[in-house]
């Protein structure tokens, strides 16, 4: 049987990330306009006015044209596990998929049921019942996000599950453990925060062209208030949630922290760097850039004496601080892989005698079972680079979001929102700027956790199907252009319901 | 003992959700149905407009069900699931694609500037109706008529080669849809499905020329 070959893997890894990228070009929009769509719907039920009626139906239009492009990409998602991820999906099947399954069964319904009441709904149904049928799609949106974000979790620290020698998966020992993991609850808060930032710009940066424009002025100005208020609590809790993140990191993906802050030896009082360049992946020293002393350490451990490993560390191992190195883990891991195989042949030829010894080798040695398919520590590499730039980008794309929405709640109370041209052409593409921030974050969320598909135990090219690479390679393309191509057409409506503009009240 | 006769039940009640859901997506293909008769019974745009909002208010379901049947087999029966998702590659990813352009159609079709134009969109749901009915039968006929795959539990400890099921063929699922019996069940569900659209016309819309078409046919 021929081995499987890498190009095989790369393929559906790139596969998988692009339509992980265009399916989070759609989500973000959806997760966060839905509120705040929800929250003028229930302003126009309490005031009965036209201004808020009319506010409702536009942004609910674009939300329309949005959501349905986020669904058309979705389904891929689901079912790529599948396709692409067979073995994955067959090793951790009732843990991964159950969130998939709760997904499409609550929230999905909750979502297409209520959604045809909202878009709808506008003189047909009773007005309260309308008003929380926009509610409830929001809440809906959220709770479908919760499910695959917990499923994402529980990829980056596996909780709450038992690998089954008898069958070789993982199974669920505790739901609650793997729903309340504090990664996944963390990721969730940062992620769906994260969304309504996306979507609070969404709203800033087309009322800020009706500004430019002098056109809806009440409209825009309104607009403007309500997004603001929401894009500032939201930017705020975005940043403490994400150092939340930080602080699991540390205990379950070492390897993904430093690559984040490119630390190469790892240190007590570890510095923190606000932006810099990298000059050489493999060493400490040579970098330029603004840094904080110490408080990389007090972030990830709650003290800045704390010691943080770098990635030298983390391959070579470091005895003082107990850090077994790549080639310990690696021989580890193919102890398990070895007693696996063993105890399914004991278990064939009726040998109970040594089933029982080889059950215990096995579990001392688990969590360290990826490892046994690592061929070169290398691999437990990620991009650092990539990583680097990635996160801090985000972080400062975060910060001045946090200022940006300030800034415009500040000018809005005063009613001067409209004295400087540049900060209303700054709206206009903030929204640019929040839509690369939360690709980013996926990109240091995926990026920084290869080789795993799950962390420590399986790695991607482990989880991987058996298919041609060509085959991955022609499927590559065809979505590549397909959702190009409706991404053009999603654009191009979208753009036209905007200059269209409100019906003027 | 105990835990056995839990899992065989465990079992069972899984296969009846899974059963459940996967008659009411049968059920429901009464959309692409009609989708796929969409240029047979309308004569002229408004009839078209017609049928198309009578099925656009109803799509969602179908596709929800087939969105929650995935993840419920998954869930349930995870090494069938992988078998067939992973070997089976093109049956399921021309399904997907298939739902793809559904999804986006109903929303943008009559959408000022759509850059494809109303017509393309038209076609992506008759290619829905057709490709999608069609296709899920012939991915349900290779359970009956049989395929060529191997399943190697013990592949998980070869390092070099750890992938524990894979298709013995190397069109990868392309060969499943083109046997003759998956063919013949998908062909009886792409009908079978156009019936039931036929009768949800006849039934939901509300008029003349459509309801006699309809009934005609």
């Amino acid at each position: 049987m021929e081995a499987i070959d890498t190009s095989l893997v790369d393929w559906s890894r790139a596969q998988f990330a692009l339509t992980a990228i265009y399916h989070w070009f759609f989500v973000p929009l959806t997760l966060g306009l839905s509120f705040i769509v929800a929250f003028m719907h229930t302003m126009y039920y309490r005031t009965q006015s036209e201004e808020w009626k009319e506010m409702t139906k536009f942004w609910m239009k674009l939300f329309g044209i949005n959501f349905a492009i986020g669904v058309a990409t979705g389904i891929i998602l689901e079912f790529e596990f599948g396709t692409n991820w067979s073995n994955y999906s067959w090793i951790v099947g009732d843990i991964f998929g159950a969130p998939l399954a709760i997904e499409g069964i609550f929230a999905f319904f909750l979502e297409s049921t209520f959604i045809a009441v909202m878009f709808f709904g506008w003189n047909r149904v009773n007005k309260k019942f309308h008003m929380l049928a926009s509610w409830f799609v929001a809440f809906g949106s959220n709770i479908s996000a919760l499910w695959i974000l917990v499923a994402n979790g529980w990829m980056q620290s596996p909780t709450g599950t038992e690998f089954n020698m008898d069958t070789a998966r993982n199974e669920m020992v505790s739901f609650f453990d793997v729903v309340l993991s504090p990664t996944a609850v963390h990721k969730f808060l940062h992620t769906v925060s994260s969304a309504y930032i996306v979507g609070a710009l969404f709203v800033v940066s087309i009322s800020s062209w009706f500004l430019l424009r002098n056109r809806h002025i009440l409209f825009a100005k309104k607009s403007i208030v309500v997004a603001s208020v929401f894009g500032l609590l939201a930017a705020l809790f975005t940043a403490f949630a994400g150092d939340n993140s930080a602080y699991t990191l540390a205990k379950d993906q070492p390897m993904k922290l430093a690559a984040m802050e490119a630390l190469m030896d790892g240190e007590r009082n570890a510095t923190l760097y606000a932006f810099g360049v990298i000059n050489d992946e493999r060493n400490n020293d040579n970098f330029t850039g603004i840094s904080f002393p110490s408080m990389l350490s007090l972030l990830a451990f709650r003290d800045p004496n704390a010691f943080v490993p770098g990635v030298n560390d983390l391959i070579n191992g470091n005895d003082e601080h107990k850090i077994l190195s790549a080639d310990e883990r690696i021989e580890k891991g193919k102890t398990a892989i070895q007693a696996l195989k063993g105890y399914k042949e004991a278990k064939q030829n009726g040998d109970s005698a040594s089933l029982e010894n080889l059950k215990e080798t096995f579990t001392e040695n688990y969590p360290h079972f990826g490892y046994g398919f690592i061929k070169d520590k290398e691999e437990l590499i990620p991009n650092v680079k990539l990583t680097f730039y990635s996160f801090h980008t985000m972080v400062l794309l975060g910060l001045f979001f946090i200022a940006f929405f300030a800034w415009l709640l500040y000018s809005s109370m005063k009613n001067q929102v409209t004295k400087y041209r540049w900060i209303l052409k700054l709206g206009v593409w903030s929204l640019l700027l929040g839509y690369i921030a939360s690709e980013l974050g996926w990109i240091v969320a995926e990026v920084g956790r290869q080789p795993w598909a799950i962390q420590d135990i399986l790695p991607v090219g482990v989880a991987t199907s058996h298919l041609s690479s060509s085959s991955v390679q022609t499927t590559f393309f065809l979505f590549l252009i397909l959702f190009t191509v409706l991404l053009i057409a999603e654009v191009k409506i979208m753009l036209t319901q905007i200059k269209k503009g409100p019906k003027p009240f | 003992m105990m835990t056995l006769i839990a899992y065989s039940t465990l079992q069972a009640y899984w296969w009846i959700i899974v059963s459940l859901l996967a008659a009411i997506l049968v059920f429901l293909m009464f959309v692409q149905g009609g989708q796929s008769l969409l240029y047979f019974i309308s004569k002229n745009e408004i009839e078209k407009t017609l049928i198309l909002n009578s099925t656009g208010r109803k799509w969602e379901l179908t596709f929800t069900t087939l969105v929650t049947f995935g993840g419920a087999f998954f869930a349930s029966f995870p090494l069938f699931y992988s078998t067939s998702f992973g070997g089976a590659y093109w049956v399921w990813m021309l399904i997907l694609l298939s739902f793809v352009i559904q999804a986006v159609s109903y929303e943008y079709r009559t959408k000022l500037n759509n850059f494809l134009g109303t017509k393309t969109f038209d076609i992506f749901l008759v290619i829905n109706g057709v490709l999608g009915t069609i296709l899920i039968g012939a991915a349900v006929g290779t359970f009956f008529t049989g395929s060529a795959f191997e399943v190697n539990k013990l592949n998980i400890t070869d390092i070099g080669n750890p992938v524990i099921s894979q298709w013995k063929t190397n069109t990868h699922g392309l060969e499943a849809a083109l046997n003759i019996f998956n063919l013949l069940l998908g062909l009886s569900v792409f009908f079978l499905a156009r019936v039931l659209g036929l009768l949800y016309f006849i039934n939901n819309i509300d008029n003349k020329e459509i309801v006699t078409r309809s009934a005609k046919d």
